[in-house]
């Protein structure tokens, strides 16, 4: 498990939802904390000059630009036509805001495959959830079983998995099953299928050499240098030495498009959050731009 | 760029692959397919221009005073924001030059116990099937089932660098990619205060009901519900009809004791919390 202890892992952050685990009539107060957390520095797009880029919107009837108020989310049907669905529309459709991980199995742990695991949390007891919580993690650990439960979570409703490990509960989303190719699709052999097994049968002497090769690189514990970002590492190189030679550099701005964003709606006040660092106290703008540096 | 989305139209892809490696052992080469094992089915809104519902394009724009100039994402630069605020410009050759060499080779760099590897490293799920020899694949999941561990592998693909793990599945190479170290959060503290230790008691009916809701994992019992209820409510739409949306149920909340709540449980719960 990542422990605390360890440099390469990040500290925990504060809850950033609370809610329930239930199970029959067991109702257990928990709070949920990231336990995945990018931090690898986004390129960002600008100019040729170096200055800011705008994003904006077009309406390609009329080839004006649009304020984001004019817009409206459109649904494509198979037939092609188009079905405008307003946001008061969506939340209607959302599922119901409750916070309540609801429990309604416990499967055996290796039945679950990391195929489905999604977006990785870590519960902790909430307000008198202690003797609860850990009750319920020590009977899961013994009995090597993970919870299947569903809940809400951000308008979205999760198929999640709840895993105890060391006396810690986390909650791992999963992909439904649907969204899981077969490989039978793709034509891959099953190697347990009779077939398969007389050819490694035949094959004897091929498969003790890859077993030999294999355990040659056996280890007990995950060497965790081989799992840095080693990409990261050599564009943040990059980048500076540049600017130690004061190349190519350009004055920041406070607030540029990430690369990777897409066509995600910005969000001013995250990009500021994540410009000035944790803990910062975002201010409404001001004009004087030195109190933004100041902050940095 | 652009209002690039996708449809409801299940597109049935044809499953083909999208990266070919190579993997040594003990100067054996085996040729391996790599096939996304995910299928998008999320559901995709495109944007549209209210007034006359006409699609709407995403541009960018050079901020500045004066009239916007339009740029292609070809005229556009990166630039790495460093600590201090700053930019650094990048340009292409540059960037090229610090993206892994073009390579098939898929390394093998430790076999791990499966323990070791907890559910928070795993990222994005692939196959990897044979590249034209059955019995070279065959034999290599045989091996690896053998080994009763999960093998470490590096590889590079579309100019990035990736570790993942392989694990049978079925029969078959799954190959999972892996979260780098540093994305990684430790674990919260959540040692148990003495004061608020289980009972005996408490133990044993908090076994009881676990196992009252013991079954089999079943994936294809769960489905995403909200998808269903957009789609069904865009359909809906589309033929013309008045949805009604209904006041959602009220959900009981229970408030007792964590004993009473336990043995409620297995009096009411062993006849309704049976696993459907």
């Amino acid at each position: 498990m990542p422990d605390r202890r360890d440099q390469k892992f990040q500290a925990p952050g504060r809850p950033f939802w609370s809610g329930t685990i239930s199970f029959g009539l067991v109702s257990i107060p928990v709070e949920l904390v990231t336990a995945r957390r990018k931090t690898r520095t986004s390129l960002r797009m600008v100019a040729p000059g170096g200055t800011r880029l705008a994003r904006k919107f077009y309406c390609s009837a009329e080839e004006k630009p649009l304020s984001p108020d004019e817009l409206i989310r459109g649904y494509e049907l198979p037939t092609g036509e188009i079905v405008p669905v307003s946001d008061d529309e969506l939340e209607a459709l959302a599922p119901e805001k409750t916070r309540d991980i609801d429990l309604t199995r416990f499967v055996p742990r290796e039945q679950v495959s990391p195929m489905y695991f999604e977006q990785s949390y870590y519960l902790i007891p909430g307000r008198g959830g202690s003797k609860a919580y850990h009750l319920l993690a020590e009977v899961m650990e013994r009995t090597g079983r993970v919870g299947i439960a569903t809940f809400v979570l951000r308008e979205k409703e999760h198929l999640v998995a709840i895993i105890a490990e060391n006396g810690v509960l986390s909650a791992e989303t999963m992909r439904f099953a649907g969204e899981l190719r077969r490989p039978e699709a793709m034509g891959i052999p099953d190697a347990t299928s009779s077939t398969a097994r007389a050819r490694a049968k035949a094959n004897a002497k091929l498969v003790k050499r890859f077993e030999a090769a294999l355990q040659a690189k056996a280890t007990s514990t995950l060497p965790l240098d081989e799992l840095a970002d080693e990409d990261a590492r050599r564009l943040r190189e990059l980048a500076t030495a540049k600017a130690r030679r004061g190349e190519d550099v350009v004055e920041g701005d406070a607030i540029t498009l990430d690369d990777e964003e897409g066509g995600k709606v910005i969000d001013l006040m995250q990009i500021l959050k994540q410009r000035l660092g944790p803990g910062a106290v975002v201010k409404p703008a001001t004009r004087d731009r030195t109190k933004t540096r100041a902050a940095n | 760029m652009g209002g690039k989305a996708g449809t409801a139209v299940t597109r049935t892809k044809q499953a083909r692959a999208i990266w070919k490696g190579e993997l040594e052992l003990d100067g054996e080469v085996v040729g391996l397919k790599l096939y996304s094992a995910v299928e998008n089915q999320r559901v995709h809104f495109r944007l549209l221009h209210e007034k006359d519902l006409a699609p709407v394009h995403q541009l960018m724009e050079e901020e500045g005073d004066g009239d916007a100039e339009v740029l292609e994402v070809a005229e556009t630069r990166r630039a790495f924001p460093l600590d201090d605020g700053n930019l650094v410009l990048l340009s292409r050759e540059e960037l090229a030059s610090v993206v892994p060499e073009k390579s098939r080779r898929i390394e093998l760099v430790a076999l791990v116990p499966r323990e070791e590897l907890v559910h928070l490293w795993y990222d994005r799920p692939y196959f990897l099937g044979p590249d034209g020899d059955d019995d070279a694949y065959v034999s290599l999941v045989t091996a690896l089932m053998h080994t009763k561990r999960v093998a470490l592998v590096r590889w590079a693909m579309r100019n990035k660098r990736y570790v993942g793990a392989v694990l049978p599945e079925e029969g078959r190479l799954v190959l999972c990619t892996l979260r780098h170290a540093d994305e990684i959060v430790a674990m919260p503290r959540v040692e148990p205060s003495r004061k608020a230790a289980p009972t005996r008691k408490e133990m044993q009916l908090a076994e009881q009901l676990v196992d009252v809701l013991v079954g089999d994992f079943d994936p294809t019992l769960y489905q995403d519900e909200y998808r269903n209820r957009v789609l069904e409510y865009v359909e809906a739409r589309a033929r013309g009809e008045i949805v009604l949306f209904e006041p959602p149920e009220e959900k009981e909340l229970p408030g007792n004791s964590l004993e009473a709540s336990l043995e409620a449980s297995l009096g009411k719960g062993a006849a309704h919390a049976r696993p459907s």
